[in-house]
């Protein structure tokens, strides 16, 4: 099992990512990555369950919490000219490394406010769902039932 | 379902844009390649310990991870006045290597030769490594991917943490290498090796044995003749961490040299409304608008212009393999901006020949990797080759080393006068039939995916993902088509 939290720690609410990891890695393996090209790929292998935790925009209220299964995930179009996009690297690693890659993979995403202003703190909005974001990912990572789970997608 | 938006796209706020306007005839008249995004982290790291600027400073972009702290952490041995030991260099230089190679190889394998070996017009959800993956196989890409994963431990071994190297110290290393790591690199090396020379010859199989591709190679359509800067060491030959930056004129004469804060005396920096991006360009020359050939301002930089300007690479393999190269163009400069790949699987090769030379170094492990700091002087100058090019930290600090001011010079900026005009010729070589599909959005980034460019880099923004658009304007400015790649 392995927790990947991604964006950048800089710049407000995309740094979510790299908080979370910073919390949950007292008791569980997490590690922390600016974008999703082929290292992405290199540390999901061989992990049974693996959390994914990233600032979303979708239009929702700031501070919502969210979940992303794989088939939506794959769903995201391609962009990217100069790296992997996040459904490019997990399509390429179902195609490449079926038997190593994980058997289940999430994920938890929150509403993002700010992504773009230069501060480590996350915006007040996202701050306040830390605390679900957390105690789902940890759910998730150990197989715990909870029905707040499905209860926020 | 849900709209799931987690991408740059929408992080930037922006993205690169290609502009055309038509004549009255409708045949290409201008084109413009605009960067209409802006981050600034020149501002960013204003305030902040020159000491603590690499870490923030890698993470510009989630693929240029490696050079950015480098950059800042060589300008940082120099606002404290000090100089690494020859083992914290040796460290340095590995990972930096291994960064080239794992940088070089998605580039080439996932971007470049994807061009090639899914064929031009293919749809750009086919023309990637997962099209790639169907035409040559899941065991080669496989294996090209096992062998790049060996690169990035290199990186992670030597860094401390998975992706964005941690262990900066002015003066140094922040730590040794043990024996164990040491053996492990060793057998990384191996296959980076393998890697390398399969590149090489990849490129040749693909690309210069194909009669229409080898073609494209010698097509003057799709040569940029500009000024070319690059670094070397005593001998000419290309290096990487350390050297002498060397700038030479179309014609191959070298018209200057120099190292730190003296790039100021030949780059001056143009700003045009319509790119967020800077044009830097030859003081000697002066601005004279984007135009090729003799007496162009422009000077590019990259795996190209590093071959042009020096006299080969400090590796074996490497140099058999640009003996080969130079003799398939005729001589240098080389001018074909499809070279630039071939130049950039030559380089994959190079590096990997450099950290199996390093990895058995008998001072590699030395666990003396820091001296002290001296005073604080106030201002460090950082350069090294990144894989997109020549790379430029300039940080001005206060008497406690925090930062006061800061100017980056980066690859894809050096090169944004190049990429005008290769996008520009393409766009005169591909658009001129009036049709305009969907294919052609393609065929005209094939113009500036050799350069790797990198917006995320050339405006400081983040992470480093490039979303295109393709607008086509009658010369009325009525708007005929609008392409996007996202």
């Amino acid at each position: 099992m392995l927790v990947v939290g991604l964006g950048n720690p800089y710049f407000s609410d995309d740094g979510l990512g790299y908080r979370a990891v910073r919390e949950l890695c007292r008791e569980l393996p997490a590690i922390h990555l600016l974008s999703p090209g082929t290292d992405f790929l290199r540390v999901i292998l061989g992990k049974r369950r693996v959390a994914v935790i990233d600032a979303v925009k979708t239009g929702e209220k700031p501070g919502t919490f969210l979940t992303f299964n794989l088939k939506e995930i794959k769903s995201y179009p391609k962009s990217s000219t100069h790296t992997l996009s996040i459904s490019d690297s997990i399509s390429l690693g179902y195609i490449l490394y079926p038997e190593e890659m994980p058997e289940e993979l999430l994920l938890f995403g929150v509403e993002a406010k700010d992504l773009t202003t230069f501060k480590r703190e996350l915006s007040p909005e996202v701050e306040k769902a830390l605390p679900k974001l957390l105690r789902e990912v940890k759910n998730f990572i150990k197989g715990g039932e909870d029905e707040s789970f499905s209860s926020g997608r | 379902m849900k709209k799931l938006v987690i991408e740059p796209i929408t992080r930037l706020e922006g993205h690169g844009k290609i502009t055309v306007f038509l004549d009255e005839k409708g045949k290409v008249d201008e084109v413009f390649f605009q960067v209409v995004e802006f981050m600034g982290y020149e501002k960013m790291v204003e305030g902040v310990p020159i000491e603590e600027v690499p870490r923030i400073a890698s993470t510009i972009c989630g693929v240029c991870r490696a050079v950015h702290f480098m950059a800042s952490l060589k300008a940082g041995d120099q606002v404290f006045s000090v100089e690494p030991p020859p083992v914290a260099k040796k460290l340095r230089e590995l990972l930096l290597s291994a960064h080239h190679i794992e940088d070089h190889t998605e580039i080439l394998y996932a971007m470049g030769l994807s061009d090639f070996i899914c064929g031009p017009t293919a749809p750009s959800e086919k023309r990637n490594i997962l099209g790639v993956t169907e035409i040559v196989g899941k065991d080669f890409v496989k294996d090209v991917l096992q062998k790049r994963f060996s690169a990035a431990r290199i990186v992670e071994i030597l860094g401390g943490k998975t992706a964005h190297p941690a262990a900066s110290v002015p003066g140094g290393w922040s730590k040794s290498l043990s024996e164990d790591e040491v053996r492990e690199i060793q057998k990384l090396a191996d296959d980076c090796l393998e890697l390398g020379k399969q590149s090489v010859e990849l490129f040749k199989e693909v690309v210069v044995k194909n009669p229409e591709y080898s073609k494209l190679l010698k097509n003057e359509n799709f040569n940029v003749v500009t000024n070319y800067m690059g670094t070397v060491d005593e001998k000419g030959k290309i290096a990487y961490y350390e050297g002498t930056k060397v700038i030479i004129d179309p014609e191959g004469n070298r018209i200057g040299e120099f190292e730190g804060k003296d790039y100021l005396n030949y780059f001056a920096e143009r700003t045009i409304p319509w790119s967020y991006a800077k044009f830097p360009y030859l003081k000697s020359v002066g601005w004279k608008g984007f135009v090729d050939g003799k007496g162009t301002p422009f000077c590019s930089v990259g795996p190209l212009a590093r071959l042009n300007v020096s006299e080969g690479y400090s590796t074996p393999l490497a140099q058999k393999a640009y003996e080969e190269m130079v003799e398939f163009f005729g001589g240098k400069p080389i001018y074909n901006i499809f070279a630039y790949h071939w130049a950039r699987a030559i380089e994959i090769l190079n590096h990997a020949e450099i950290v199996k030379e390093l990895s058995q170094d008998p001072e590699i492990t030395n666990p003396n990797t820091c001296n002290p700091v001296g005073e604080v002087s106030g201002e460090g100058v950082g350069i090294i080759e990144a894989p997109r090019g020549t790379l430029i930290h300039h940080y001005w600090t206060d008497e406690n080393g925090m930062v006061t001011d800061a100017n980056m010079v980066v690859p894809t900026t050096f090169n944004n006068g190049s990429i005008q005009m290769a996008v520009k010729k393409a766009a005169k070589f591909f658009l001129n039939d009036g049709n305009y599909d969907e294919s052609k959005l393609n065929l005209i980034e094939m113009a500036h995916r050799p350069y790797d460019l990198c917006l995320a880099c050339a405006t400081h923004a983040f992470p480093g993902h490039n979303p295109f658009e393709l607008n086509i304007y009658s010369h009325e400015g009525k708007l005929i088509k609008s392409i996007r790649n996202f």
